[in-house]
């Protein structure tokens, strides 16, 4: 096992600094200048002003070529050093570990919502095949992947918190209010649903195909022929195979997870890395910007792996191959 | 490998057909088409979005007004007989801009499609004919392209570059060839090692021959059914990015920039008309295009895992 995850770890690697790579360059071959960009038109304007930005450049080790930048930046990644922000020199680590708290527990909610509905929507419908709930289960999960989700923020707001004044408008937690896991949980209602719905139609999707699937199997006869009750042949024999690639797939799904996280924030004024993501874009913030394609790689990869070995995990003939 | 995958090459459509017809048994094109009729919600779906691409492309020339025309003096105004779904904080005219927000969106989400899947198809056939290294270079480049998400990377590229449309459509592409490119390349892996693919080598074609006329023809089919999941998922990636203000760049509407304006919360809760009519309008079409690849998919393949398609 561990020889397996150091085997994905050593293949990791080069893409990992790939994608570094090619996002450090990327973002620093734009047109804009994050100096200027930050900079009072009346300094920069001003008879000192060249002067004041060549300096700045200087400082910020913007006057060398990108390549030794990149070589620069990768050693003090290294170290544990992400640079600091050009918007508000904090340290690039620090504004990344208080964002990424909240946006962890938006997604890490939003995932358990969408599993939580997805797997059981999808077992019933699979086992009551052409009844009502299956309709109903199909035609509302194929409704959840084409409503965008901002959309679907923005009618929920308009419902629940602006109509029927039930929940608050965005944010994470009252602002002067107190402080309590109510006032949290009454925050995190409306973006962790939204989110987690988003994802529960796939889920619903292809829990219901696999089900299907399985149920047909010749091994689920013979269960069934050998007298086992039908809900025994359920819940031992067809669902844990059944369930076991979505394990796989919910790897998968980080990327959009993080996607989907960006804009229900933003809907949301959730202070997490989504918002973080935007500002920096606008002011050119490129420790930052880096730092967030550094984590959000992290986060894809850690995915990738932690699904791969759970699968090893749980499937033994994946074990012994 | 499915039979009728090797057997089935679009460019022999007739001639399958005119063998069929002597047999007595329809072509597999044909089966398929009558698969597809037979299937309700993709008929209906079909049906709806011809509605919404022939009312978004004649509608504009029948309506009076300009989609950037600012008219002051009827700025913000709730439906009524003049401008039945109102209008906006400049006094445009909401249903023109919904029309023709509609052109945008909606050729934007074909374009995207094309590309991406025209690029992945080619990638894609090229590393599974070839393997060994051209394989290997196409699979860490496809690693790397799906650890960013389109989304993320085209807010970054909207934001560094400035928005355009033609931007957003090219990054767009160049973010989601890589799903085509693994199912080509899956299909090509098997394709290769089929006994008409080693008669065409043996009469002599060239590697190149052989992608174009014996591989892709091969991989079409089922390749029309992620084209068709692929304009559903770019629709919804240009609103998404537009409602952020990092698409379609204003004053030309697009269904996702008019949703920007319920960023406010007084347009969100006392102007409704300028945000749910376009909001629906992306839902309705998103929908129907998944209904349509729905029923694609069981039509080109009666037996396929509808749960893997489901996921993007």
């Amino acid at each position: 096992m561990i020889w397996v995850v150091l085997r994905r770890l050593v293949v990791a690697l080069p893409t990992f600094l790939g994608i570094t790579f090619v996002s450090f360059v990327g973002i620093r071959l734009a047109p804009g200048d994050p100096i200027r960009v930050s900079l009072d038109p009346l300094i920069a304007g001003g008879p000192d002003g060249e002067a004041y930005i060549a300096l700045r450049r200087h400082e910020l080790g913007l006057d060398q070529p990108l390549p030794v930048q990149y070589v620069d930046w990768l050693r003090n990644v290294v170290r544990g050093d992400l640079g600091y922000s050009f918007a508000n020199g904090q340290p690039v680590a620090e504004i990344l570990r208080q964002r990424l708290g909240p946006t962890l527990e938006l997604m890490a909610t939003a995932l358990a919502v969408a599993l939580l509905i997805g797997v059981t929507v999808g077992v019933l419908a699979a086992f009551r095949q052409y009844s009502v709930l299956d309709y109903i289960a199909t035609v509302t999960s194929l409704l959840a992947i084409s409503i965008p989700q901002f959309f679907l923020s923005l009618v929920a707001i308009f419902i629940f918190a602006v109509t029927l004044r039930l929940l608050p408008v965005g944010g994470m937690l009252t602002l002067g209010g107190p402080p309590g896991i109510g006032d949290a949980l009454v925050h995190i209602v409306m973006p962790a649903t939204i989110l987690g719905l988003s994802f529960a139609g796939p889920f619903v999707r292809y829990t219901r195909a696999s089900v299907l699937e399985t149920i047909h199997k010749e091994y689920i006869l013979a269960a069934r022929a050998k007298g086992l009750s039908g809900t025994r042949v359920a819940f031992r024999h067809a669902l844990p195979n059944a369930l076991l690639p979505l394990v796989a797939l919910v790897g998968l799904q980080v990327p959009y997870l993080v996607a989907g996280a960006v804009v229900v924030e933003t809907v949301f004024q959730w202070p997490g890395m989504g918002q973080l993501l935007l500002t920096a874009f606008q002011e050119l913030d490129y420790p930052v910007l880096s730092g967030f394609v550094m984590i959000l790689a992290l986060f894809v990869f850690t995915g990738l792996l932690l699904s791969e070995m759970l699968y090893g995990v749980l499937d033994p003939r994946i074990r012994r191959s | 490998m499915r039979p009728t995958l090797a057997t089935s090459p679009e460019r022999h459509d007739a001639s399958v057909t005119e063998q069929s017809v002597l047999v007595g048994a329809p072509g597999p094109t044909l089966q398929a088409f009558r698969r597809f009729r037979r299937h309700k919600p993709a008929l209906i779906g079909a049906l709806v979005l011809l509605v919404v691409a022939l009312s978004v492309l004649i509608g504009p020339l029948l309506l009076p007004y300009k989609p950037n025309a600012v008219d002051l003096s009827v700025f913000q105004k709730p439906p009524s007989l003049v401008h039945p779904l109102g209008t906006d904080a400049a006094g445009r005219d909401v249903v023109t801009r919904l029309l023709v927000g509609g052109r945008v969106s909606l050729t934007i989400g074909c374009l995207v499609a094309l590309l991406s899947t025209s690029l992945g198809l080619l990638l894609g056939a090229v590393a599974g004919y070839f393997r060994g290294v051209p394989d290997f270079f196409t699979m860490r480049l496809t690693e790397v392209v799906l650890s960013f998400t389109g989304l993320v990377a085209v807010a970054g590229a909207g934001a560094l570059f400035g928005p355009s449309t033609s931007l957003l459509v090219v990054v767009l592409s160049l973010f989601s060839w890589p799903t085509p490119c693994l199912i080509v390349r899956a299909m090509t892996l098997s394709i290769r090692n089929l006994d008409y693919v080693a008669a065409a080598r043996a009469a002599g074609a060239s590697n190149a021959r052989i992608i174009a006329f014996e591989v892709i023809p091969a991989v079409l089919s089922p390749l029309t059914v992620f084209a068709t999941v692929a304009v559903a998922q770019a629709v919804l990636a240009e609103a998404g990015l537009s409602f952020l203000g990092f698409g379609v760049p204003p004053p030309d509407p697009s269904w996702g920039n008019m949703l920007n304006a319920a960023e406010s919360i007084s347009v969100l809760s006392s102007q409704p008309w300028l945000w749910l009519p376009p909001g629906l309008m992306i839902a309705i079409a998103v929908l129907c295009i998944n209904l349509v690849g729905d029923g694609l998919r069981d039509a080109v393949d009666p037996r396929s895992a509808e749960g893997l398609a489901a996921f993007r």
